[in-house]
C-alpha cells in the first residue's frame, strides 16, 4: 500500500485517496518495524552522526580542560564562532514551533504533515544552541550561577543585562517547545501503543501515551489546551529571537544597536528554520515514501514562506545600512562602509547577499518551487547564508573597534570548527533516534484532515490553480 | 449592481464636516505658522488608513480564507481613496519649510549631523520621492480595483482573476514595504533630523494595519445591520477571525514599540535617546504613554482574549472603535512633540483632522455604495467542488472528472 | 463526577466480572455523533465517545460543559507577571541595589523580557498540567481498554460507551438501543 499510493506527486495538501488507516500504515510502519528491518541509510546516517558527536565530545573535553583559549576569540572580537553558531542553531530552532503554532492559529491545513518533525528539529536545534553559551562561559560547570537562586554569595543575576534575559528566553522556549511537542504527540503515541508489535514497543509507547483513550471529553479539553499552547508559543517564538537580537542591539556597538534588529532577527530565524525544514523534508519524504503526505503543496508553501521571510531579512540588511548612513554618525557610517567595501570582510557581505537575496529570487517562479532538488539546494544555500549573516553582524562589526589601536582581525581555530561540526553530530544523533522511535508525521491530525479532505476538498484554489497552469484541472 | 445601502446622508455629512473643518482650521491658524503641524498628523493618519487597507488587501489575496473575501469591499473602498490622499499630500509639499528643520539653512549649518544628510533631505527630492510613493501606491490600487471590477462583471473568469490578484500580491507587498518605510522616514522621522530608528517604518505600518482592520470591522458590523447578505456572511466564525487579527495586530504593535523602547532606552546614546527622554520625562507625553500602554495594549489584549467578545458584533465593533481612537492618540504621541505641540492639540489640529477625515470618509462611502457589498464571484465564497473519491460519506454529487484528473504523475 | 457513581453494578447478570458498560463500534464519525445524540435524547447521561481524532459535534451531543481552562490560564498569566517582575524588582531594588551606568534601580524597560518569559512559561505549564489532570492522565489502567477491538479506536474506529452506572442503564434495553444506531458491533465492557 504505501509505495503505490505514495509514489505520486500531488499539489493537494493531502494525496488523493488517503484514509485514516492508510495514513497510519504509511507513517507508523517504519517506526514499528523490527530492528532488522531498519533501512541501511538509517544506519549509515546514524553512524556518521555518532562519529561527529564523538568529535563534539572531544572538543568539549578539550574546552573544559584547557579553557576558552582554544578558540580564536580575543578582544575586541570576544563574541565569535561560539555566538555565531549559537545564533545559527537557535534560528533553525524557530521554524518548528512557529509552523506548528502560527499555522494552527491561522488555520492553514498544510501545517499538519510537517509540524511534528519540524518541532523535533526545533528541540534538537535548541539543544545544540543552548549548549553554546554555556560552553562559552569559560567555566561551564558553574553555569547555574546564571539562575536566580538564593545563594551564599548574596548575589542575584544582573537583570538589566540581556545575557540574563537570554537564559530565561531560551530555557522558557526549550521547555514550552518540549511540552507543546509532547502534548501533540500523545494521541499518536496511543496509536503506536495500540498497534505495537513487541513488548518493548508496548511498554515504551504505553508509558509515553499516559493512558490516552481518545475519549471525546478528553479530546475537547485536549484541543482547547493545545490551542492555548499554540497561542502562547507564537509570541514566545517571536520573543526568543527578539531577545537574541537584544543581546546585540542593547549595546552601543555600531552595526548592532539598530531598532530594526528584533523583528528582522525573528524573520531571519524563521527563514533559516524553513530552509532546514526543506533540507530535512525533501530526503525524508523520499526515504519514507511520504509523497502523498508531505506533498508538493507543502514544499511549495514552505518555499513561499522562505521567500517571504527572506525578503524581510533583506529588508533588515537594507534598513541597517540605510539607517547607518542616515544617522550621519561617523562610526555608524564607517561600519556600513566597512561591511560592504571593507578590505578584510567585503566578501562575507557579498556572499551573504548572494546566498540570502539572490539565491531565493528563483522562488518567485512556480517551476522552481515545484522542484524538490532546486528547493533542497536553495535550502542549503540559505543555511550557509544565515551563518554568514551572523558572521557579518558579529565578527565584522567587532573587528573594527572605536579606536584604531584596538582593531583586530579574527580567525577561527581548529577547535572552533571542530565544536561546530561536532554539533551537527549532536543534532543528527538526536534526529535519527527520533526518526526510528517516533512518528514523523502527526497521524491523528492527518486523519482528521483526511476526513475533512474527503468531504470538502483540499483548498479553495485547488481547481483554479490547475486551470491557471494549464494542467487541465490537475491541481 | 445597484447600491445596496443608502450612503447619501452620511456621505454628505462627512463631506460638509470635512470641507468646513479644513477651511476653519486653515483660517484659525492663519499667520501663526501652526497649521502644517496639525495638517501633517492628519495627513499621515488618513493616508495611513488607506495604506493599511492596501497592505491588508494584498495579504487578504495572498493568504486570506473566506473571511478575506467577505471583507474585500470595505478594504477596496479605502484603497480607492489613495488618489485622494495623494491630493492631501500637496499642502504638505508646500509646508516643508514650516515643518522640517532640515529645510532651514541656518539650522543645517549649526547641526553637522543634519548637514551630512541634506543630499537626501532637501525640498526637491522630498517632493519627487512623495510623487513616486503615490505613483506606486496608486498603481497597486488600480491593479486591484480593476481586477475586482472585472471579477464582478465576468463570473466565468472570476477564478482566474482571483488567482491573478493572489499571484501578484507578493510583489505588491514588497513595493508597499519599501515605499512606506521611506515615506515614514521622510514625513515623520525627519521632523527631528538628528534622530533615527530602524523600526520606525514598521511601527507605522502596523499602526496602519490596526486602523484598517478596525475600520473594516466597524464598516462590516454597520453594514450587516441593513444588508441581509452581509448579515448572513458575517458569521461568528469570520467575526472571530477578524477579532483575532485585530488582537494580533495590537500585540505586534506593542512588540515593535517595546523593541524600540528597550533598545533606545538601554543604548542611551545622545543621538537617539531624545525620543524617550522627551516622552518619559515630560507631561503630558508621559501620561499619554502610560495610557497607550494600558488602554492601547493591555486592556484590549485582555478583553480580546475572550472568544465571547470576538463573537459579539456590538462588542467587537466597540473594541475596533477604541483601537482606532488609540491609534489616533499613538500618532499624536509619536508626532506632536516633534511638531512643537505641548500637551493638548490646537483647535486647528483637531479641525484639520476632522476635515481630512470627513473628505476621506465621504469618498470611501461613495466607493462602497457604488458596488455590491459582497464580491459574490470571489472563488473563496464558493464551496469548493467535492472530489469524487469521497466515497463512504454522504457527499453531494461531485464533478465526475475531478478525481480522475486530480493526480499528477511525477 | 455525577452523583450516580454509586449506582448498582449487579445489572451485569451472571458474569463473574463486573460490567463497565456497553460499547458500540462505528466506522464513521457522523455515525457516532448521531448515536450520541440519540442516546442523549433517550436519557443516557454517563457515557463517552472514543475517537481517533476530535470529531465536531460530539461536544454538543455529549453535553460537554464549556471549559474553564481559559480562566485558569489567565490567572497563571497574572501570577507569572507578578512573579517575573517581582523577582527582578526585589533583586535589583531591595536586595542588592547596584548603579549600572546611571540607570534607575527599577529599570523597568529592561525587566520586560524576563517578565514576559516567566509569564509564558508559567501559563504554558499550567495549561499542559491542568489538561492532563482533568483528563485523568497519566492513568495506567482504564476499563474501556477491555473493549474487544478497542485497539482500532486510535486508528479508524469510533466507539460510544454507555456506562453501567448510568441510572437509565439496563443491559438488554441499552443493548437494543445501541443495536438500533447502526454500529458494526455492540460489545460488553468489563470493569
Amino acid at each position: 500500500m504505501p509505495t503505490s499510493v505514495n509514489a505520486v506527486e500531488t499539489n493537494r495538501v493531502l494525496g488523493p485517496g488517503q484514509t485514516p488507516a492508510s495514513i497510519d500504515d504509511t507513517v507508523n510502519t517504519p517506526v514499528l518495524a523490527g530492528l532488522d528491518r531498519t533501512p541501511l541509510w538509517w544506519w549509515i546516517g546514524f553512524a556518521i552522526s555518532a562519529a561527529l558527536l564523538g568529535l563534539y565530545l572531544v572538543s568539549v573535553v578539550r574546552l573544559v580542560t584547557v579553557g576558552t583559549g582554544i578558540f580564536g576569540n580575543n578582544m575586541p572580537v570576544a563574541w565569535a564562532m561560539p555566538i555565531i553558531n549559537f545564533v545559527w542553531w537557535i534560528g533553525i530552532g524557530h521554524a518548528g514551533t512557529l509552523i506548528s503554532a502560527a499555522l494552527l492559529l491561522f488555520r492553514q491545513p498544510w501545517r499538519t504533515s510537517i509540524n511534528r518533525f519540524a518541532e523535533a528539529m526545533t528541540i534538537f536545534a535548541v539543544v545544540c544552541a543552548g549548549l553554546y553559551p554555556i560552553l562559552h562561559l569559560g567555566r561551564p560547570w558553574v553555569f547555574y550561577w546564571l539562575l536566580p537562586y538564593p545563594n551564599t554569595f548574596g548575589l542575584f543575576p544582573q537583570f538589566r543585562s540581556p545575557l540574563a534575559w537570554d537564559l530565561f528566553a531560551i530555557s522558557a522556549y526549550a521547555t514550552v517547545s518540549l511540552v507543546f511537542w509532547y502534548i501533540g504527540l500523545i494521541p499518536d503515541l496511543a496509536t503506536l501503543r495500540d498497534s505495537a508489535r513487541n513488548r518493548f514497543q508496548k511498554l515504551l509507547y504505553g508509558v509515553l501515551s499516559l493512558g490516552w483513550t481518545g475519549s471525546a471529553r478528553g479530546w475537547t479539553r485536549y484541543m482547547r489546551a493545545y490551542l492555548i499552547l499554540a497561542a502562547l508559543s507564537f509570541p514566545l517564538v517571536l520573543s526568543v529571537h527578539s531577545t537574541i537580537a537584544l543581546d546585540f542591539a542593547v549595546s552601543v556597538v555600531p552595526g548592532w544597536n539598530n531598532t530594526i534588529m528584533p523583528p528582522y532577527f525573528v524573520a531571519g530565524a524563521v527563514f533559516a528554520g524553513f530552509a532546514m525544514v526543506l533540507i530535512l523534508a525533501i530526503p525524508l519524504r523520499r526515504a519514507f515514501h511520504l509523497r502523498s503526505v508531505i506533498t508538493m503543496r507543502h514544499l511549495d508553501n514552505a518555499a513561499k514562506l522562505l521567500l517571504g521571510t527572506g525578503m524581510i531579512v533583506v529588508y533588515g540588511y537594507a534598513i541597517e545600512l540605510f539607517m547607518a548612513w542616515y544617522s550621519g554618525v561617523e562610526f555608524e557610517v564607517y561600519m556600513a562602509y566597512n561591511r560592504v567595501f571593507g578590505a578584510d570582510h567585503w566578501w562575507a557581505f557579498w556572499l551573504l547577499i548572494a546566498c540570502n537575496f539572490v539565491a531565493i529570487q528563483p522562488l518567485w517562479f512556480r517551476r522552481v518551487r515545484q522542484s524538490p532538488l532546486a528547493l533542497f539546494v536553495i535550502g542549503v544555500i540559505v543555511s550557509i547564508g544565515m551563518w554568514l549573516e551572523r558572521f557579518v553582524i558579529i565578527v565584522v562589526s567587532l573587528t573594527k573597534d572605536f579606536l584604531l589601536s584596538s582593531w583586530f582581525n579574527y580567525v577561527p581555530t581548529f577547535w572552533d570548527w571542530a565544536l561546530f561540526i561536532g554539533s551537527f553530530g549532536l543534532f543528527g544523533t538526536l534526529f535519527f533516534a527520533f526518526l526510528r522511535l517516533l512518528p514523523l508525521v502527526a497521524t491523528s491530525e492527518m486523519k482528521e484532515m483526511a476526513h475533512h479532505d474527503a468531504q470538502h476538498g483540499s483548498d479553495h484554489f485547488e481547481h483554479i490553480r490547475g486551470e491557471y497552469y494549464g494542467e487541465g484541472g490537475r491541481a | 449592481m445597484s447600491p445596496s445601502f443608502s450612503a447619501s446622508r452620511p456621505l454628505w455629512v462627512a463631506l460638509v464636516v470635512g470641507l468646513v473643518g479644513l477651511l476653519a482650521g486653515l483660517l484659525l491658524s492663519l499667520g501663526q505658522g501652526t497649521f502644517f503641524g496639525g495638517y501633517l498628523m492628519a495627513f499621515l493618519f488618513w493616508a495611513g488608513l488607506s495604506l493599511g487597507a492596501l497592505a491588508l488587501l494584498a495579504v487578504n489575496h495572498l493568504a486570506g480564507g473566506s473571511w478575506g473575501a467577505v471583507v474585500r469591499r470595505p478594504l477596496e473602498a479605502m484603497v480607492a481613496a489613495l488618489p485622494l490622499t495623494a491630493l492631501f499630500f500637496v499642502p504638505v509639499a508646500f509646508g516643508v519649510q514650516a515643518l522640517y528643520p532640515w529645510a532651514d539653512q541656518a539650522y543645517v549649518a549649526a547641526h553637522p549631523l543634519v548637514e551630512f544628510k541634506v543630499g537626501y533631505l532637501n525640498v526637491p527630492w522630498f517632493v519627487i520621492r512623495g510623487v513616486l510613493y503615490f505613483a506606486a501606491w496608486i498603481a497597486i490600487a488600480w491593479f486591484y480595483l480593476r481586477n475586482a471590477r472585472e471579477q464582478d462583471e465576468r463570473p466565468a473568469d472570476a477564478g482566474l482573476l482571483g488567482y491573478r490578484m493572489k499571484s501578484l500580491s507578493g510583489l505588491a507587498i514588497v513595493v508597499y514595504v519599501i515605499t512606506v518605510t521611506l515615506a515614514t522616514v521622510d514625513w515623520g522621522m525627519s521632523l527631528t533630523p538628528e534622530w533615527w530608528s530602524g523600526i520606525y517604518g514598521l511601527i507605522f505600518m502596523i499602526s496602519q494595519a490596526i486602523c484598517a482592520m478596525a475600520l473594516t470591522i466597524l464598516l462590516m458590523t454597520g453594514l450587516a445591520r441593513t444588508d441581509a447578505k452581509v448579515d448572513a456572511l458575517l458569521t461568528w466564525k469570520r467575526l472571530q477571525d477578524l477579532g483575532n487579527f485585530l488582537m494580533g495586530f495590537i500585540m505586534f504593535w506593542a512588540y515593535v514599540n517595546i523593541s524600540q523602547l528597550i533598545i533606545q532606552w538601554s543604548n542611551n546614546i545622545v543621538e537617539t535617546n531624545t525620543f524617550y527622554v522627551l516622552r518619559f520625562d515630560v507631561e503630558p507625553w508621559r501620561g499619554l504613554g502610560i495610557y497607550l500602554a494600558v488602554a492601547g495594549f493591555a486592556l484590549p489584549f485582555l478583553i480580546l482574549f475572550s472568544r465571547w467578545v470576538k463573537r459579539q458584533r456590538g462588542v467587537l465593533a466597540f473594541m475596533a472603535g477604541w483601537a482606532i481612537l488609540n491609534q489616533v492618540l499613538h500618532t499624536y504621541w509619536f508626532l506632536a512633540p516633534e511638531v512643537g505641540r505641548i500637551g493638548l492639540p490646537l483647535l486647528s489640529d483637531v479641525l484639520s483632522f476632522l476635515g481630512l477625515g470627513g473628505i476621506w470618509f465621504a469618498f470611501v462611502l461613495r466607493s462602497l455604495a457604488s458596488r455590491s457589498l459582497i464580491p459574490v464571484n470571489d472563488p473563496r465564497l464558493k464551496h469548493p467542488p467535492v472530489p469524487a473519491h469521497a466515497g463512504g460519506h454522504p457527499a453531494p454529487a461531485a464533478q465526475p472528472s475531478a478525481a480522475a484528473t486530480e493526480v499528477r504523475h511525477a | 463526577m455525577s452523583d450516580v457513581a454509586s449506582a448498582p453494578h449487579d445489572a451485569a447478570a451472571g458474569g463473574a466480572a463486573e460490567l463497565y458498560g456497553l460499547a458500540a463500534e462505528y466506522a464513521a464519525p457522523e455515525q457516532v455523533v448521531s448515536a450520541a445524540e440519540a442516546a442523549q435524547r433517550a436519557g443516557y447521561r454517563v457515557m463517552d465517545a472514543y475517537t481517533p481524532y476530535p470529531v465536531e459535534g460530539l461536544d454538543a451531543a455529549l453535553s460537554q460543559p464549556s471549559s474553564k481552562l481559559g480562566f485558569l490560564v489567565l490567572a497563571a498569566g497574572f501570577a507569572g507577571i507578578i512573579l517575573g517582575y517581582g523577582m527582578q524588582w526585589y533583586a535589583s531594588v531591595e536586595f542588592y541595589p547596584l548603579n549600572v551606568g546611571g540607570r534607575p534601580l527599577n529599570s523597568w524597560p529592561n525587566f520586560i523580557v524576563i517578565t514576559f518569559e516567566v509569564t509564558v512559561l508559567l501559563t504554558a505549564l499550567t495549561t499542559a498540567v491542568v489538561m492532563l489532570l482533568r483528563n485523568g492522565l497519566p492513568r495506567p489502567y482504564h476499563s474501556i481498554f477491555n473493549t474487544p477491538g478497542f485497539e482500532r479506536v486510535s486508528r479508524d474506529r469510533f466507539f460510544l460507551c454507555i456506562e453501567a452506572r448510568d441510572p437509565s442503564f439496563d443491559l438488554a434495553g441499552t443493548r437494543a438501543f445501541l443495536e438500533d444506531t447502526g454500529p458494526l458491533a455492540v460489545v460488553a465492557v468489563e470493569r
